[in-house]
């Protein structure tokens, strides 16, 4: 009996940290890289140019998110609905994990 | 700063640039700021690409086209590849040659030694091979259906393929007569054109 086809998730390889942090800092609305730089920074998981544009380049290519018309040279980004998705379906696998390993944590004192 | 963006694309720097050049000027020029923008220059050349249209900057895109795209980025991975077998080939042949020039020329005293055949083999075991995959690229080419592709294409490799079939003969022939800056010049040459060769050959039939 074939396998339920379930939606492929992006392949980000290791650019998949940097993308969430990229995503989660655009969550609440559009964002230019530096704004995005600035957050990580504030969130504790400070991204480096390279690092940042990297995921950009990775995310836009996989239509998780858009570039709104630049301003003052610098280019906003939006989250596309894909990429709410995939936000959504990231945190809570994180979400999983951190309530499976703290009830493992909790079972072994 | 301005000069550290020129390591990547022309695409990157237009998409990217702008933006880029405003961090890197609002923060304090760090080693590991240069060594992460020239790592991110590397990557940009081999994995990134120009992302799919959306707002902002159609016209760009629009003038820069997809297939160009594509081939550039192509175009950077063949040169990449082609210079990461040309640092293996050329190193291990320093080994090679090295061991050969001791073993022609002598040891320690200065007089010439005997071929030792252990010591030399290698280096006959490479012009060998290079022979035939030189064969294989003159043999291969033929059959490539739209090949050429770019102009003087078709030439270039035939030429390359023959100095593969031929050059390292020369090679040989350099080295036991005790040339052997000519003769590893003329393999760096060789290794040179034998990558450049198969990877364009492999590049349009993926599968060779």
């Amino acid at each position: 009996m074939a396998k339920a086809q379930q939606p492929a998730e992006p392949d980000l390889g290791r650019f998949s940290d940097p993308a969430l942090v990229v995503l989660t800092c655009l969550a609440d609305g559009p964002k230019h890289g530096y704004a995005i730089l600035q957050e990580s920074e504030s969130l504790g998981f400070p991204l480096s140019l390279g690092t940042l544009y990297g995921a950009l380049n990775r995310l836009e290519r996989l239509r998780l998110i858009e570039a709104e018309a630049s301003v003052d040279r610098r280019r906003p980004y939006r989250l596309t609905d894909t990429g709410v998705g995939h936000l959504k379906s990231r945190l809570a696998s994180l979400n999983r994990v951190v309530r499976y390993g703290s009830r493992k944590l909790e079972g072994a004192r | 700063m301005k000069l550290l963006l020129r390591l990547y694309p022309g695409w990157w720097r237009r998409r990217y640039g702008a933006e880029a050049l405003d961090i890197l000027e609002s923060r304090p020029a760090t080693p590991s700021v240069f060594w992460n923008v020239v790592i991110g220059a590397v990557d940009a050349w081999l994995n990134q690409g120009m992302p799919p249209n959306s707002a902002g900057d159609t016209n760009e895109r629009e003038s820069e086209g997809g297939y160009l795209m594509t081939g550039h980025r192509q175009r950077n991975k063949l040169v990449a590849s082609v210079l990461a077998r040309v640092g293996l080939v050329v190193m291990v042949g320093a080994v090679v040659f090295v061991e050969s020039y001791r073993t022609i020329q002598g040891h320690r005293d200065g007089a010439a030694g005997p071929f030792n055949p252990l010591v030399v083999s290698p280096l006959v075991v490479i012009a060998i091979a290079t022979a035939g995959m030189g064969l294989g690229v003159l043999l291969t080419g033929r059959r490539l259906r739209d090949w050429p592709r770019w102009p003087f294409e078709g030439r270039a490799l035939r030429l390359a393929g023959a100095y593969c079939l031929v050059g390292d003969l020369l090679v040989v022939a350099l080295a036991v007569n005790r040339l052997d800056g000519f003769a590893f010049l003329l393999y760096a040459l060789l290794a040179l054109a034998l990558a450049a060769t198969t990877q364009v050959v492999r590049s349009r039939r993926p599968g060779i």
